[in-house]
């Protein structure tokens, strides 16, 4: 027993001693706050220059935003979306700070609003709809635009240490194509129909690919 | 009752004495303080050995754990926040290295008897005393006889699948079946756990 002691002693100096010598200074994590809000200017900014690049605005979608309450609603569920996705995936990359199951229900609630109110709105729509400002390929156009806004978020929570890899890229994967969707919104025709099938799924399916992104480019621990 | 009352004080002092000095001493280290590092590593390494024996009983391999816990802390170590309490930073760490431990032990020992051609009787000494290091892991008692008794032939005697079936005299599909279920109600178990 005491030669056992003796060698567990040996073991967690060497590892002690191991660890600590030449240590060198680390630079502590941003705030989640801090980064999700860096994330979302720049992601806003390259989806909104994309947007704009390929084609113009759908016209009056600006001043429709004020005068119907239900629309305005319906683009803050997307934007909210976005932003507690990306918030709550920075979180996810802090051990400890949060359970994620709690994490990604308020994600898919908001989600599950946002297609609810999609859904009401095939019945009830905010405004009549109709073909005006329809872009050719905007469900492509969604896609493509996750990307960049994907490629930072996954460039952002590697430097943390998401234990549940798979939940965070998801979350990441869910923001990342939130903000052009919220965006085809504006550009695209309306038509809750057409949002649902054209600008939500790519908010799915973003999810589903962020996950395995998650589980194969986080780095372990 | 007053005893038991003064006890849990003590301990709730403890942990705040401790959750303070963590944090100092982590604080130090990640601007590069050696010394505060050293003398961190030294506490945490009897904190995760307690954690660790008080959740998996006195088992030999702990030591391999206690030791992957620090090394994974040590690579986490720019994630602690000094807004955020230390001891949930820790011991979800801790956590998540124990049980990732634990998986891997379980597919090498099932790789490593899988290939071994040739019976090796074991003592009943040796089953014993793992029962009784089983015995003092609060989780492990936690589990049905069939899925403990699933763990101890597979993951502490060393038994392969087919032959811990046989023990138990229950298919090897069955038996792979409750080793998984055994370890994903010890992870539950785990992190229902309170440090």
């Amino acid at each position: 027993m005491a030669i056992c002691n003796a060698e567990d002693a040996v073991r967690r100096h060497e590892i002690i001693e191991q660890l600590s010598s030449d240590l060198e200074a680390v630079r502590p994590l941003a705030a989640p706050w801090q980064g999700a809000a860096l994330w979302g200017a720049a992601a806003w900014a390259i989806v909104l220059a994309l947007t704009l690049a390929t084609g113009p605005l759908r016209a009056g979608a600006l001043s429709a935003l004020g005068e119907h309450l239900r629309y305005t609603f319906e683009a803050f569920l997307g934007l909210a979306l976005g932003a507690v996705a990306i918030h709550s995936a920075l979180v996810l990359g802090v051990p400890g700070a949060a359970r994620p199951f709690f994490r990604v229900a308020a994600v898919l609630a908001l989600a599950a609003a946002w297609m609810g109110a999609f859904v009401y709105g095939l019945w009830h729509p905010a405004f009549p709809p109709s073909m005006l400002g329809k872009r050719a390929h905007c469900m492509v156009e969604t896609y493509l635009f996750s990307l960049a806004p994907l490629l930072l978020g996954m460039i952002a929570l590697r430097r943390r240490i998401a234990l549940e890899r798979a939940w965070a890229g998801a979350l990441v994967g869910a923001a990342s194509a939130a903000i052009p969707a919220v965006v085809m919104q504006i550009a695209c025709m309306y038509d809750p129909l057409h949002i649902l099938v054209y600008h939500f799924t790519p908010v799915a399916a973003l999810a589903l690919a962020g996950a395995l992104a998650g589980v194969v480019a986080l780095r372990r621990l | 009752m007053k005893r038991r009352r003064s006890d849990a004080g003590e301990l709730q002092d403890r942990r705040e004495v401790d959750e303070e000095r963590w944090a100092t001493l982590m604080l130090r280290a990640q601007a590069g303080d050696s010394a505060s590092y050293a003398a961190l590593l030294e506490d945490l390494y009897a904190a995760v050995a307690a954690y660790l024996r008080k959740n998996f009983g006195a088992l030999p391999m702990l030591d391999d754990c206690v030791q992957e816990s620090l090394i994974a802390l040590h690579r986490a170590r720019h994630s602690y926040d000094a807004k955020r309490p230390f001891r949930p930073w820790l011991f979800t760490i801790v956590r998540h290295k124990a049980v990732d431990f634990l998986r891997r032990a379980h597919s090498r020992d099932r790789g490593e008897a899988e290939r071994r051609a040739v019976d090796e009787p074991r003592g009943d000494d040796a089953a014993e005393r793992f029962e009784l290091q089983l015995d003092t892991s609060r989780f492990l008692t936690d589990l049905n006889p069939a899925h403990r008794e699933a763990l101890i032939l597979t993951k502490l005697q060393g038994h392969s699948v087919s032959e811990a079936a046989r023990v138990a005299g229950i298919s090897s599909t069955a038996m792979r079946s409750r080793v998984h279920r055994a370890l994903r109600l010890a992870r539950r178990a785990l992190e229902r756990s309170s440090p």
